[in-house]
């Protein structure tokens, strides 16, 4: 069956600025882990969809604010993470855990604001959601509630093994030079591990998966084309759960410095609709977040953090067993990235439209509710 | 108040055009010192507005030159300015006569060795030009070294503060011109220097100025001058718009006319440059920061009192860019 | 005759049981492998043989898990009571009043500056410089041909590959890998891996 992407959708500026406000400034995203902002006055920034925004703790309470001093725009707060009240750094307006600006040096002297325009001045709150150590974001200023986007069965696993997250967390950040949407296509195809992956994940792990009879190809348009339809379409788009077989998982001396989450030797995965995958190779003993971030049509960032399952006692070497095992998933993911980067550099804006196979349903019922986005008004 | 700036300002090619087209084009421009081409038959090409503008000494007299076509070009001192308007304004419509003198006394006060260098800035040129008009910044932004030995009362200019919240209501070339002569001043500021660190070569110029005193002189839109040490050198900034979000910052440095021969002049220039680093490096940091998190939907600034005279630039800016008005 | 007991794995087993073999003259140098099993622990069943009064150890692994295979079986021949003396070449310019801990390596035309300090187990390999007042912690991996400059401080496990250039006066934290050939010339946190291999260093944040 032909497919409903274009090219157009993996290289346009204009169908990228439209993604950005249709889908990504209005649903939950993975905003990053609250072992980065466990104590008071830790913080963390990050752009997400064009917007600055920062994550911080004010006495255990964890707020979400756009990240621009309403002085005169600088940020608040700097850097990846960090440790610091919020405070902007140009003239030291500070704010409080509402947002509110809480104290101007010199308001009377300098700046003369009468009380109601100071009591005016507030920063733009962006809703949070917390499962287990994970932080999720919502831009909109009327957030879809959680569940409306995520099935609450996939919600519960997901939160279940993000509380065996340990506090100790490697990060670092990749560059891929492809659009956002072909990670999430490889990702729900498990057809390809055998191929590409023939020499790394494949010996190791076993994905059966096979084409439904009854496949809902998705040949007839969407029915239910409201904001809740719309919302009730998207929620089948995130899944997870013990998706592969694993051999025994090889006793290295850490694995017993961990408390494991769960019993089953099995490869879980997360896939949360649009940008998130956690998986977990090893039967819940560490887990990798990885956390695409659109830059460009042809330019994600790839976010990866590395977490072993709680430690049962601090030890000095752990951070060499997140090294390792970094190294290792990042074999199998240059694989993946380099035939991603081959695809997004041979596209061009009349190349052929792909055709998909029975066992690519999940895709196409994606991309249907895509295009509905895309090429109409409708909204979610 | 919320100030009129749009973010848009910042970010849009097409405001960016414009402001080259009624600003760039309109206004006098810094484009060099004479002491870079002494000679008759020197030539230096400056890029102004977006177009290479051939600056070159004939006999000691100054031309301009954009492809075959004369450009207005005035000396004031030591200093180039250039006009690429078809019919530009006269420089006194621009220049007040008390500024235009201040800026020909202390350039010509100014030896003939230049220190020279260009920095590439990732933010649009007039953040920096807010920044300069605000002293409230120093001493949480450098805090830790330039508020030390500067004393600075933070001037809170009200009327300006009243006048500033009106509307521009003559939107003539006149009134916009007026608007314009009173951005541009310079001279003595109010800041003392009390604890001038005293260095062998400062006894072997001769001081601009007379006191112990912080001089600045700012010329909208593309130069900023400063004297930190009381007149014995002089820091020149030209800010050349490269696109939105890029700004050129070029650097001269200049000692005051020497009263004796010595040779390692340069070198003190240099520990003058490297000194002043930190600080212009803390304000670049900061405004690329600004301009970093800058988007379409940001929230607009908001202004104290203090800074009315950015709010009556930024009343003069909104009216070129967002009405047919011209200089 | 005593014995040289040059203990460990991998290359660099070998470059220190060659060096070690030119060096002594008076001694019998013996190069020793201690095997790896499938979850990386040392067959440690060897040392049983060795004995303190018969000659002294010198262990040899290299960075492999950021320098703590060197250190394991560096603690366990310390347990068993061997001096660990240190191997500095004959061709390294090492000033007079350096300190050098046990088991370090130095190895030729490495040049170690006025009052350095280098503590035990690390590697400083050949052509490496290190300028003068600088301390290396335990057990850091120097790579050959590495400029350090002078008054640089580098936390124990470090790891400093070839083509870095370390600037005066920089602190490197611990566990810190830097591996990007290029001048490092601000202060290095904790744990911070700069692989070839990624595009942004490797950061850890917790603990
Ligand atoms: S910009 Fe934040 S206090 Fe001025
Ligand atoms: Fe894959
Ligand atoms: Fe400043």
């Amino acid at each position: 069956m032909q497919s409903r992407m274009h090219p157009k959708y993996y290289l346009s500026q204009e169908i990228f600025d439209r993604e950005q406000i249709k889908i990504f400034r209005k649903v939950w995203l993975f905003a990053g882990l609250t072992s980065l902002v466990a104590e008071n006055n830790a913080f963390i920034t990050r752009k997400i969809a064009g917007i600055p925004v920062v994550i911080q703790n004010f006495k255990g309470e964890i707020k979400a604010f756009e990240n621009i001093c309403l002085h005169r725009s600088a940020p608040l707060q700097q850097g990846f993470c960090g440790r610091r009240a919020l405070v902007c750094p140009y003239h030291a307006w500070s704010y409080d855990a509402t947002g509110a600006v809480k104290n101007i040096p010199d308001c009377e002297a300098i700046y003369r604001f009468s009380a109601d325009e100071k009591q005016s001045l507030k920063l733009r709150e962006f809703a949070l959601k917390q499962v287990g150590s994970m932080l999720f974001i919502n831009l909109s200023t009327e957030p879809m509630a959680f569940e409306e986007q995520f099935k609450p069965e996939f919600v519960a696993l997901m939160e279940s093994a993000a509380q065996s997250f340990d506090t100790e967390v490697m990060v670092t950040t990749w560059h891929g030079k492809f659009n956002w949407k072909l990670v999430y296509e490889n990702l729900r195809d498990f057809n390809h591990v055998k191929f590409l992956h023939a020499k790394s994940l494949a010996a190791i792990a076993d994905f059966p998966f096979e084409a439904p009879i009854q496949a809902d190809l998705a040949l007839t348009p969407l029915e239910d084309i409201s904001i809740p339809g719309l919302r009730k379409a998207m929620r089948p788009f995130s899944y997870g759960g013990p998706e592969g077989k694993i051999d025994a998982v090889r006793p290295v001396p850490w694995l017993n410095m961990v408390e494991r989450w769960g019993t089953e030797d099995a490869y879980f995965n997360w896939l949360a609709y649009p940008n998130l995958h956690i998986a977990c190779g090893n039967g819940g003993y560490s887990f990798t977040i990885e956390h695409h971030i659109p830059i460009a049509p042809g330019q994600t960032d790839i976010e990866i953090y590395f977490i072993t399952a709680k430690k049962k006692q601090p030890y000095a070497a752990s951070y060499q067993v997140l090294l390792s095992n970094m190294h290792y998933s990042k074999t199998i993911l240059t694989e993946d990235i380099d035939m991603l980067e081959q695809v997004q550099s041979a596209l061009h804006i009349d190349a052929p439209i792909p055709t998909q196979g029975a066992y690519e349903s999940t895709n196409r019922q994606i991309e249907r509710w895509y295009t509905e986005l895309m090429e109409t008004e409708h909204e979610i | 108040m919320q100030s009129r700036m749009r973010p848009e300002y910042y970010l849009s090619q097409e405001i960016f055009e414009r402001e080259q087209a009624k600003i760039f084009r309109k206004t006098w421009l810094f484009a060099g010192l004479k002491a870079l081409i002494p000679d008759h038959g020197n030539t230096m090409v400056r890029m102004l507005a977006g177009f290479p503008v051939t600056i070159s000494n004939h006999y000691g007299v100054f031309q301009a030159h954009h492809g075959q076509e004369a450009q207005a070009i005035q000396a004031v001192g030591q200093l180039l300015f250039v006009n690429l308007a078809p019919d530009p304004m006269p420089i006194h419509d621009h220049f007040s006569p008390s500024f235009f003198s201040s800026l020909e006394s202390c350039s010509t006060a100014w030896g003939s060795e230049v220190l020279h260098t260009v920095w590439h800035a990732k933010f649009n040129w007039k953040l920096i030009f807010e920044n300069l008009r605000d002293m409230n910044h120093v001493r949480f932004l450098h805090g830790g070294n330039f508020a030390n030995y500067l004393d600075m009362t933070i001037p809170v200019p009200e009327e300006l503060a009243e006048e500033a919240a009106q509307p521009l209501d003559d939107t003539s070339a006149q009134s916009l011109r007026a608007a314009i002569r009173r951005f541009n001043w310079g001279g003595a500021t109010p800041v003392l220097i009390p604890h001038r660190r005293k260095v062998p070569w400062h006894a072997m110029v001769q001081p601009w100025g007379g006191e112990d005193r912080y001089y600045d002189w700012l010329a909208y839109p593309n130069l900023h001058i400063a004297s930190g040490n009381a007149g014995h050198s002089f820091t020149l900034e030209c800010y050349t718009p490269v696109s939105p979000g890029r700004t050129d910052v070029e650097l001269f440095w200049i000692m005051a006319r020497k009263t004796q021969d010595f040779d390692f002049s340069s070198q003190a220039l240099l520990a003058n440059m490297h000194g002043s680093k930190q600080i212009v490096g803390e304000d670049i940091a900061m405004l690329e920061a600004v301009q970093n998190v800058l988007h379409s939907r940001a929230p607009m600034p908001h202004q104290g009192a203090y800074e009315a005279q950015n709010r009556l630039i930024e009343r003069c800016y909104a009216t070129l860019m967002d009405t047919e008005s011209e200089f | 005759m005593k014995s040289r007991w040059v203990v460990g794995t991998g290359d660099y087993l070998d470059l220190a049981y060659h060096a070690w073999t030119q060096a002594s003259a008076t001694e019998d140098v013996q190069k020793i492998t201690v095997p790896q099993g499938a979850d990386y622990e040392f067959d440690l069943s060897i040392f049983d043989t060795l004995h303190p009064e018969l000659g002294d150890v010198f262990i040899a692994v290299d960075d492999r898990f950021g320098n703590f295979k060197r250190m394991e079986l560096f603690r366990v021949a310390l347990e068993r009571g061997f001096t660990l003396s240190s191997f500095v070449s004959a061709n390294a310019d090492v000033a007079s009043e350096a300190k050098i801990g046990k088991n370090v390596f130095i190895g030729p035309q490495a040049i170690i500056g006025h009052h350095c300090k280098i503590e035990y187990n690390s590697v400083v390999h050949a052509g490496a410089q290190i300028g003068a007042n600088s301390h290396l912690r335990a057990s850091v991996w120097i790579e050959p041909g590495v400029q350090i400059g002078s008054r640089v401080e580098i936390g124990t496990h470090a790891i400093i590959r070839t083509g870095a250039i370390v600037r005066s006066g920089i602190k490197v934290g611990k566990g810190a890998e830097l591996g990007w050939p290029q001048l490092y010339s601000a202060d290095i946190a904790d744990k911070t891996v700069y692989d070839t291999r990624y595009d942004e260093p490797i950061l850890v944040y917790g603990s």
